[in-house]
């Protein structure tokens, strides 16, 4: 009995936490997707053969890990916050201020310039499966963390369904996976149906800098918590509401797959 | 080539309640396609081709109608503690290795047989070679006898806020959820992921044959009993890696032995 106790253990923190996962995985995974496809040839052969997989195969690892005392260290930082006013990153200096955006700073600068030829496949390998999480996640509306003197905190503003308290982030987390136009979907059938963007507005989505994107996040930020505030019914949405929300995951979804492409791109283009 | 992989895809979602998940057994066909002989290629095609619609979840369907013929037996292998069939290769009990061998038989010498006969022994033989690649169907005397008998209760301290308080998990349906995972893989993806994975490894997986590919399968099965010891509590997620990686070769195993089983019948 006991034999098989940690195997179980093991199974269950994969399955058994899914509610728990950030941005869940149809958006990690539809994200993913959406990177691979705007990979190019180049990056897409080299990040094949440190990975031996897909970026979507992995792009809810570092939450299937999270709860791992080994991996303990990753375990916060899937999110961001805002300066104190509420209208930027809090970049001190050029440089995020620790959270996911300050994980993928250390692995750009650990990877770019050809870096990465010098490091063991197994470092490249898990700094891609890293970035693969990362990118998508600082992209969803409640990754960014708000001062409470601007918005309550998230455990603060529970939703509620049909009468039924529900978890702020739980609902925008999950959503891409709930929604009627989604649901059942495969990443491939998702992605068709959002990534339609032009080469130009990929390019302009793909520009910038770190602190640039940002800003897109804040907004995004912003957007959920007016859209959505504390003791919103999801069983009331109107399909104007819904529609909104399915806007603003999708463009998250979007902006986290196109930049998590251009950033391997960009570093593999060396 | 599109219109076998499209009834193989088709025809193996037959056993989604026996063994892995719907996007995994599509995508270990497809893979398996691109692995076949021109010769076998065009026989698949010809035995599935045309009424693949009524049976496309043949073995569940018996199952599920209580076919006396169908037992759920034919979905497990019994093994010695050597990894070797406890049951004879012509035994009259339908395991799934007798029961691989009687398909074998018929689409061997396929020009015996009715094309109805060949054609129930391929969507047969897809299925087993699905389930005896699945850990969770292996039985090897000594362990466990049935993993189903096991039902854990996990307390909520390790896993935080998040989780229930407690959780009962059966082995093999959640060994079965590796092979869902990701979820939202459509076939054809995954068997492009299953082919990056398998990078060059088609000749390592095939060696030998089926008593040799059943051995293999029971070793991998008992290692999992063997290593994964109470102890071993604050590493468990390094072999939580080395599950979900031996599980995708699992998958992949499948696949090239299908493939390979397909090309020397219809040789």
């Amino acid at each position: 009995m006991k034999k098989l106790l940690i195997v179980v253990v093991a199974l269950v923190s994969i399955f058994g936490v899914e509610s728990a996962k950030a941005w869940q995985n149809f958006n990690h995974g539809t994200a993913a997707y959406i990177a691979e496809m705007h990979l190019t040839p180049e990056a897409k052969k080299k990040c094949h053969y440190y990975l031996k997989h897909t970026l979507p195969y992995y792009a809810s690892w570092m939450d299937a890990f999270r709860g791992s005392k080994v991996y303990r260290e990753i375990n916060r930082t899937h999110s961001g916050k805002s300066t104190a006013n509420g209208k930027a990153y809090d970049f001190q200096q050029g440089k995020p201020a620790g959270g996911v955006m300050g994980h993928l700073v250390s692995a750009l600068e650990e990877l770019s310039d050809g870096k990465y030829k010098n490091l063991p496949d197994s470092v490249v390998r898990q700094r891609i499966i890293n970035m693969a999480h990362y990118v998508p996640d600082m992209h969803c509306p409640v990754h960014i963390h708000f001062p409470e003197t601007i918005y309550p905190s998230q455990k603060n503003m529970n939703m509620l369904n049909k009468g039924k308290e529900i978890s702020y982030h739980g609902f925008w987390d999950g959503y891409l996976g709930r929604d009627k136009r989604s649901k059942n979907k495969t990443y491939e059938e998702i992605a068709a149906m959002i990534d339609v963007l032009s080469e130009e507005e990929i390019k302009a989505i793909q520009k910038g800098t770190l602190e640039e994107w940002s800003l897109d996040i804040i907004e995004m930020g912003h957007r959920s918590r007016k859209i959505t505030p504390p003791g919103t019914d999801i069983s009331k949405l109107t399909q104007e509401q819904k529609d909104e929300i399915f806007k603003l995951v999708s463009k998250a979804t979007l902006l986290g797959g196109y930049r998590l492409a251009h950033i391997l791109n960009t570093i593999f283009a060396e | 080539m599109k219109k076998i992989f499209i009834l193989l895809a088709l025809v193996f979602t037959t056993s989604i309640a026996n063994a892995w998940y719907d996007n995994c057994h599509e995508g270990i066909v497809i893979l398996a396609t691109e692995h076949l002989s021109p010769k076998a290629k065009s026989a698949v095609d010809n035995y599935l081709g045309d009424s693949y619609k009524d049976d496309i979840k043949y073995l569940y369907k018996l199952e599920k109608a209580g076919d006396a013929t169908h037992t759920e037996e034919i979905h497990y292998l019994h093994l010695n503690k050597k990894f070797k069939p406890i049951t004879k290769k012509n035994s009259s009990k339908n395991d799934a290795y007798a029961a691989i061998n009687k398909q074998l038989e018929v689409i061997k010498a396929h020009n015996k047989y009715s094309k109805a006969e060949v054609t129930t022994a391929l969507r047969t033989l897809i299925d087993l070679m699905c389930d005896i690649h699945d850990l969770a169907h292996i039985r090897i005397k000594g362990y466990p006898h049935s993993y189903d008998d096991f039902i854990y209760l996990v307390p909520k301290s390790e896993y935080g806020k998040a989780a229930k308080k407690y959780w009962k998990v059966k082995w093999s349906k959640t060994w079965n959820r590796f092979g869902n995972y990701p979820a939202g893989f459509s076939g054809a993806f995954r068997a492009y992921d299953m082919k990056l994975c398998l990078d060059g490894r088609f000749e390592q997986f095939t060696k030998g044959g089926l008593l040799d590919w059943i051995a293999d399968n029971g070793a991998m099965a008992a290692s999992y009993l063997d290593i994964c010891a109470p102890e071993e509590i604050v590493p468990f997620m390094v072999q939580r890696q080395n599950m979900e990686d031996d599980n995708y070769d699992m998958m992949i195993k499948a696949s090239c032995r299908l493939a390979k089983l397909l090309n020397e019948a219809f040789k």
